[in-house]
């Protein structure tokens, strides 16, 4: 049923796969279908963790931006009003945000890229488990954006002003291991034992979590 | 160079220098060390992409000169005026929508850091010293320090703000008070090459929103923050393809 998102529940663990390889891109039909998802399925009684990781060697590249800019063009031309463009384009964060309404915890097991909205996704969730060669960053002002889809609200609660402000206006990458020192990723592990690591982290917060531990 | 009490501006193309120059501490002879109009007319400047604040010399500033602070005290009314008068300025810097970066060498105390904590970034030489003086003289850091250092260390702050002690760099740089140490004498060359790297290639545009939207996150709850977010990177967007067809 779906095309770019694959789910499925082992026991009591929810696993959302990003299946749009090789760099699993976040098209158009992603964030459709991730609708469809956080909707209809992501809150299940029988779940009581979510890991989310993306198919083969990376996490995701973020957003497709010839996506976005057709979409707010397209949009701008037939309203000519900015304010309703991006009301339609806010569902997109409003979307990654309300990962933090779950009452379970939803890791992030990030290997390779994993790069602007693809970043923005994961820092919404609640812990980030990171392959040691994984790619991260907010690379949108380099093409002339700025993270729109939440890094600019959650990244600064996260690391405060003076870091958010040199990794959103560098648009520069950065290393996991980089990551764990500014306190953007909790574990950094060998790129082949990443989900093993989510699944016991998965694990060991599932029965002791609660909804306030999301607050940041 | 242009001067507004003990302060003076120059430019280096797209940044903006800010100097604070008053003897060999750079005692800050008033709470509103500067005048705002001065400085609201330079931020308005063109083609302004950055802020280098900095302290001509050995030091940044090592805060309020203490004998002019006791006549101020001397009469309440006037210290409060002066007082939200140098409130004013440190909120205006910390709004500015472009990147505030402070290069600290030497002496940082008192009004001092609290200018440094209004900038966005700070950056340090190694021998920088930091404090707040303050509970020393029965008093405590009086334009917004006590709120602004205690987003930045959480806790920590409390035992700075209490103790009146001194820290030096690298402990500074442990609790994240400072971005980075330049690993030199003089940090204000090596804050100004990180500053001009950091906004050469960005537009004026694209700097304004990202600073507006870091700054919304302080500012705004959740939901208010991401609409902004979202308008910003549309507008953005827009002219983008305005440029490509």
């Amino acid at each position: 049923m779906y095309k770019v998102l694959n789910w499925h529940i082992k026991k009591d663990i929810g696993y959302l796969e990003i299946n749009n390889p090789p760099s699993n891109p976040m098209d158009v039909t992603f964030f459709k279908e991730f609708y469809w998802w956080r909707t209809e399925l992501s809150e299940k009684k029988e779940i009581k963790a979510i890991i989310i990781y993306g198919k083969g060697r990376h996490f995701s590249s973020g957003a497709v931006l010839s996506d976005l800019l057709g979409i707010i063009n397209r949009r701008h031309q037939k309203d000519g009003d900015i304010q309703k463009v991006s009301s339609f384009l806010n569902q997109n964060s409003k979307l990654f945000y309300s990962l933090k309404e779950l009452n379970i915890p939803v890791i992030a097991a990030v290997r390779g890229v994993c790069l602007g909205s693809a970043l923005e996704l994961a820092l919404c969730s609640d812990y980030i488990v990171c392959g040691e060669k994984a790619v991260l960053g907010l690379p949108e002002s380099t093409f002339g954006l700025i993270p729109g889809c939440t890094g600019t609200y959650v990244l600064p609660k996260l690391v405060g002003k003076a870091l958010a402000i040199d990794i959103i206006l560098s648009g520069q990458t950065f290393s996991p291991a980089e990551a764990k020192n500014m306190g953007i990723v909790q574990r950094v592990v060998p790129t082949k034992e990443v989900l093993k690591h989510a699944e016991q982290i998965a694990e060991r917060l599932k029965t002791r979590f609660y909804k306030e531990l999301k607050s940041i | 160079m242009q001067k507004s009490n003990i302060v003076s501006w120059e430019r280096e193309n797209e940044i903006g220098i800010l100097s604070i120059s008053n003897g060999k501490e750079n005692y800050l002879n008033v709470p509103d060390f500067l005048d705002i109009y001065d400085l609201k007319r330079w931020m308005e400047e063109e083609g302004l992409k950055g802020v280098l604040i900095t302290g001509i010399g050995r030091n940044f500033s090592a805060g309020a000169d203490l004998d002019k602070l006791k006549s101020l005290v001397a009469s309440a009314n006037k210290l409060e005026a002066s007082l939200n008068k140098g409130k004013e300025i440190l909120d205006y810097i910390e709004d500015l929508n472009i990147p505030v970066v402070a290069a600290i060498n030497g002496l940082c105390f008192g009004g001092g850091l609290e200018i440094a904590l209004a900038s966005h970034i700070r950056i340090a030489s190694e021998r920088a010293l930091f404090a707040f003086p303050e509970t020393n003289h029965g008093l405590i850091p009086g334009l917004g320090g006590t709120y602004r250092l205690t987003k930045i260390l959480g806790k920590n702050a409390i035992e700075l703000i209490l103790s009146g002690d001194m820290i030096n760099a690298d402990k500074a740089k442990e609790l994240a008070l400072v971005h980075t140490i330049a690993n030199e004498k003089n940090s204000q060359q090596f804050a100004m090459d990180y500053l001009k790297r950091l906004v050469a290639d960005r537009p004026v545009e694209v700097i304004h929103a990202a600073m507006k939207a870091i700054r919304n996150a302080d500012t705004m709850g959740s939901d208010q923050a991401l609409k902004a977010e979202t308008e910003l990177f549309c507008n953005l967007a827009v002219n983008i393809n305005d440029h490509e067809e």
